[in-house]
């Protein structure tokens, strides 16, 4: 069946784009490129590396900027 | 081409064939063109009243009783087969929606057979739902209103998913039924709800869906959740957990689509299925910046194998997070401005993120200020330093989203807010200009994990802890 | 014709073009009389409104009328907050509301047939702030076009609703969530800077009261047991008390114990704004937003749109 319209909107919306497809399932669990990166883990967050400092380059000019700082309350 | 007539079609109806009622002219349209030209060629068939009545003819019994809203529908049917123009969806919209709504109609009685109708709707629901989001595009050239044709779909829909309830019967709560031996409709309760909640979404009346969400579980006769298939099981959660971030609840929306994702990841794989790697991105649309609302890290490299566009783009995000730089979330969010608001996440970020980002600037200072002084004392004057850093330029005319809402002189005010969101542990001394910590090398003491504090603070819906017993 | 229903009376239904003039009307010679007439113009303001909705009538008179109506109350709300006199608040709100969503179905409506009202936005603020929780404004905001979104009236209302939220925000039916702001201070310092509108800032007056309730709980929560009392300085600069009698009527309202010093902020133990067995706190007002309307004459300050008239209505061809 055709749906004849004078203009065809083709624009793809989100909505239209959010929605979820119909997907095949395994039934083997077989072939699993996803499982097996990250040591077979499929976590998608750290642990927790929390604590681990920050070196960017924003940080290194607020350490500096804090030093300044410091020097001059002494 | 293929023969069939109307003596072919009501011995089919009397065997319970009911495959041959589907309007789907691509699976059942040797039927239908054949229906037609004798609809066509009889002309005591040719009025509305004779098909009935000839139908009526027939006295199709069901359980040795007749079944008006049956009738109705075969009527529908026929008059759908009579008057359909292959060519035009427009011209024969109104067809194809009488017939769904009569098909719906028998569901509605359960004092009648309708399992055996339950196939034939879903397949018709299959067929006519995109047909209604294509009547719905062209609103404008067809002067309909904007979401007629959905809307309609939709109240046709919940009218059955309404009509679902669960036995009244005593003995059906103690013993588990096996799901193959429930009635269909409740077979495709989830079905109705995931077909449902997606037409309210494409609507945009997202409320619509609290009903549907809240109804489910009361009116399921499953013995669990995961008696429904596992992708609709999977696609409902992806569902809840959009819905739950339309309404700010991050940690509802976290949990809901973190096990879509994982389940997902579980039964499939993308390699041979680019639907699982679109559906994987779909859900990781919304559960990154979830994620990073909880004080999660992702892992970058693991998110790019499935979507290096959302990679890249949230870990230039979560580097402005991590550092505690609020300038930088904010040229982010203008960055991304168009995009974040039909995604309906502008707001929810602008709101969200910049609690983590102040108490990441917090913990540099800390680290790098108080911690080696061992005073346990942050002058408020040193963290007005780092926040006139953090916030840039305050030096604009107007009143923006990104430039008015973070101001350096507010030190008290975001110290304040971080204890009590339990995300830092310290005293204020307004009077003094000063905040004091707990004397210690350990900066968990001070600043507690952020997912912690949250995951405390925020419990879960305990209206969606049946989906995981 | 005996079988037809006798035809409305005229004086029952007013046309659209008498309906504004009934409006100039009241803006030009009844709002000096406020507040006493406050309940006689709550009135004839109604009364106006359901006139259009008797004719089903949403052309460009009953958006300029919806539009002035709103300003109207949210001018009302500025001048009870400062008179003594008595008013129910909640009737005023309501006609309020119903303005504003009579205005954001006609603005749709009008979007969907490819115009745009030349005042939209100012408006979509103020609905912005007439439920200032609830996360479907937000979601609605995000999906109109970007001239709506950027226009600054509407970033100003976005700003107060991000300042504003707040993790322990407190009342029935309202589901509290993750990460919020409570910038108390910042809304303060935006309402005294002089960069919003005075009918703005009268909408935010509503809220002072439960910003400052919150402010304080999220302070005594921050200091030590052992803290002295906060001294009445601070808090009436920070929190723009008009003076300390205000200062301590709120304090008195909550039972929030004050000494000579100043106030002991640890003595609050309510955890809503809203409390069940006293009436509530009337909405409080800002001497610096009353300092606004020094400069502009009430007939300027609801006569401030760009013309809704049929020529402004911009409808694109299809």
């Amino acid at each position: 069946m055709q749906f004849k319209s004078p203009e065809k909107c083709n624009k793809k919306t989100l909505e239209e784009d959010d929605e979820f497809e119909d997907f095949p399932v395994d039934t083997w669990p077989a072939n699993d490129s996803l499982r097996n990166t990250h040591n077979g883990q499929t976590n998608l967050w750290e642990e927790d590396w929390d604590d681990v400092e920050v070196e960017d380059d924003f940080t290194k000019e607020l350490k500096a900027e804090l030093e300044r700082n410091r020097q001059q309350q002494q | 081409m293929m023969d069939y007539s109307l003596q072919q079609l009501f011995q089919d109806v009397r065997n319970g064939n009911y495959e041959v009622l589907s309007a789907n002219l691509n699976q059942n349209g040797h039927r239908i063109a054949a229906l037609q030209r004798e609809l066509h060629a009889d002309s005591r068939l040719v009025d509305d009243k004779s098909l009935k009545v000839s139908i009526e003819s027939q006295n199709f019994q069901f359980s040795g009783k007749s079944w008006t809203r049956f009738t109705m529908m075969l009527v529908s049917f026929l008059q759908y087969c009579r008057d359909v123009n292959p060519w035009s969806t427009w011209e024969s919209c109104d067809l194809i929606f009488k017939f769904y709504q009569d098909l719906s109609n028998c569901l509605l009685n359960d004092n009648y057979p309708t399992d055996c109708l339950v196939p034939l709707f879903m397949e018709m629901t299959e067929y006519v739902v995109p047909i209604s989001i294509e009547l719905d595009v062209n609103y404008m050239a067809l002067k309909t209103d904007k979401n007629q044709f959905v809307s309609h779909t939709s109240s046709i829909i919940s009218k059955v998913f309404n009509s679902v309830k669960p036995s009244r019967s005593a003995d059906d709560d103690d013993q588990e039924r096996p799901t193959s031996s429930l009635p269909e409709k409740q077979r495709i309760l989830l079905y109705l709800v995931n077909k449902l909640v997606n037409l309210y979404f494409r609507i945009q009346a997202p409320q619509l869906c609290s009903n549907i969400f809240k109804n489910f579980k009361p009116k399921s006769m499953a013995s669990s959740f995961r008696t429904y298939p596992i992708k609709q099981q999977i696609e409902y959660r992806y569902l809840l957990g959009r819905y739950y971030l339309l309404n700010h609840r991050v940690t509802n929306a976290f949990v809901q689509l973190s096990t879509a994702f994982n389940e997902l990841v579980s039964i499939t794989s993308t390699t041979d299925a680019p639907q699982v790697g679109r559906n994987l991105s779909r859900i990781l649309r919304y559960l990154v910046p979830a994620g990073l609302i909880m004080g999660k890290i992702p892992r970058f490299d693991f998110i790019s194998v499935m979507d290096s566009e959302l990679s890249s783009k949230y870990s230039v995000l979560y580097q402005c997070i991590r550092s505690g730089k609020i300038s930088g979330l904010n040229h982010w969010l203008k960055n991304h401005e168009r995009q974040l608001c039909e995604e309906h996440l502008l707001l929810l970020l602008l709101e969200k993120l910049p609690m983590i980002c102040y108490r990441n600037l917090v913990k540099t200072v800390l680290l790098n200020f108080v911690i080696p002084q061992n005073t346990g004392k942050l002058p408020y004057a040193t963290l007005e330093t780092a926040m006139k850093l953090s916030i840039g330029d305050t030096h604009i005319k107007g009143i923006d989203i990104y430039s008015s809402i973070h101001s350096p002189a507010n030190v008290e005010n975001v110290l304040v807010t971080l204890i009590n969101l339990g995300l830092l542990r310290g005293n204020c001394f307004p009077e003094l200009s000063l905040c004091v910590v707990k004397k210690t090398q350990v900066i968990c003491d001070i600043l507690p994990l952020v997912q912690d504090r949250i995951v405390a603070n925020f419990p879960l819906n305990p209206e969606d802890s049946w989906l995981d017993d | 014709p005996a079988a037809a229903a006798a035809p409305p009376l005229p004086s029952d239904v007013r046309p659209p073009h008498i309906l504004s003039q009934t409006l100039d009307y009241i803006i030009d010679n009844l709002l000096d009389t406020l507040p006493e007439s406050e309940g006689f113009l709550w009135d004839r303001m109604r009364s106006i409104r359901q006139d259009f909705t008797y004719q089903n009538y949403s052309g460009p008179e009953a958006v300029d009328c919806n539009e002035r109506i709103v300003r109207i109350h949210l001018l009302i709300i500025h001048i009870m907050g400062k008179s003594k006199g008595d008013f129910s608040l909640q009737q005023e709100l309501e006609q309020l509301h119903k303005s504003l969503i009579t205005l954001s179905e006609i603005y749709d409506e009008v979007r969907a047939a490819g115009g745009e009202c030349p005042n939209e936005a100012e408006f979509r603020a103020y609905a912005l702030l007439s439920k200032i929780r609830d996360p479907a404004y937000d979601k609605n905001i995000q999906e109109l076009p970007q001239n709506i979104f950027q226009n600054e009236k509407v970033q100003m209302a976005l700003c107060f609703r991000r300042i504003i939220s707040n993790s322990n925000f407190n009342e029935r039916g309202y589901m509290r969530t993750e990460n919020c702001l409570n910038f108390y201070g910042r809304f303060f310092q935006l309402i005294k800077s002089g960069k919003l509108p005075f009918l703005l800032s009268s909408f935010l007056e509503l809220y002072v009261n439960e910003v400052r309730f919150y402010a304080f709980k999220a302070l005594s929560h921050s200091v030590n047991k052992r803290h002295k009392p906060i001294s009445f300085k601070y808090l009436i600069d920070e929190f723009l008390f008009n003076d300390q009698q205000e200062l301590e009527g709120f304090c008195d309202y909550y039972s929030i114990t004050m000494t000579g010093e100043g106030v002991e902020l640890k003595s609050l133990t309510h955890h809503s704004h809203k409390l069940m067995e006293k009436r509530p706190l009337k909405h409080a007002y800002l001497r610096c937003v009353d300092e606004m309307l020094n400069r502009s004459s009430y007939p300027e300050l609801i006569n401030s749109g760009k013309e809704d008239s049929k020529n402004n209505v911009i409808l694109n061809d299809r």
